[in-house]
């Protein structure tokens, strides 16, 4: 049940991240909503998540499949461009966040 | 600026992470109101970070420097063990972190094409508004 948890607060985490980029610092009304309902969605099934899971397994999951998740629809929804440079960068930071989870050892 | 206010951002995510953990599924009081206290710092200065930043640049840095922060300061606080793994880890994220920095401003930079290089504080910096 932790893991589904952990799915479901990941979604809210990529909808988070593409929601902020909307807001533009929080000046615009109906994109802060949105942001500031699936900051919350994720925070409460993320804590649910960390009842039973250890908090650097589940942060770096969740946070881990959030990079993924957001770059890619980064560059779909909001057309920004992934440059070879870019791409090497974001597979070093998210393979040193997994390795992070393996080294917390679970 | 953006890249201090992304630094600030990822301060307030470390202790998001940490407080988060102790709030027990928001059973605790005090390690509740810190963890939504600090989510709304967090998050309202990656919003200013991203004011010029792509989202997955900002996004990425963001999570990668509170990953960081957060095995530091476990490991600080709590003695969790520091093995090479982590060490390299580190490495990989804080490595990656500095090519997004690189890249950014190498993305920004061909964008204004007319004057030549005496003034590339400024070009730079109104390059970095006009690429987002």
């Amino acid at each position: 049940m932790a893991w589904i948890y952990l799915g479901i607060a990941t979604v809210f985490e990529i909808a988070f991240a593409l929601g902020t980029n909307a807001t533009h610092g929080f000046t615009r009304l109906w994109p802060s909503v949105f942001t500031l309902l699936a900051a919350a969605g994720g925070v409460f099934t993320l804590s649910l998540a960390l009842k039973t899971l250890d908090v650097g397994v589940g942060y770096t999951i969740w946070t881990g499949i959030g990079s993924v998740g957001t770059v890619l629809l980064g560059a779909l929804l909001y057309k920004e461009r992934i440059t070879p440079p870019k791409l090497a960068s974001f597979a070093a930071i998210i393979t040193g966040v997994v390795l992070l989870k393996l080294a917390s050892g679970a | 600026m953006a890249w201090i206010h992304l630094l600030v951002a990822a301060v307030f995510e470390v202790v998001f992470a940490l407080a988060t953990n102790a709030s027990e599924g928001f059973t605790r009081l005090g390690p509740s109101l810190l963890t939504v206290a600090a989510a709304a710092g967090g998050i309202f200065f990656l919003s200013l970070a991203l004011k010029t930043l792509d989202v997955g640049v900002g996004y990425t840095v963001w999570t990668g420097i509170g990953s960081v922060g957060t095995v530091v300061f476990g490991t600080l606080v709590f003695d969790e063990p520091l093995g090479p793994m982590k060490i390299a880890a580190f490495v990989l994220i804080i490595g990656g972190v500095i090519g997004l920095k690189l890249a950014d401003r190498l993305t920004a930079a061909p964008a204004p094409a007319s004057p030549p290089a005496s003034s590339s504080a400024a070009t730079s910096s109104s390059s970095s508004s006009a690429a987002s």
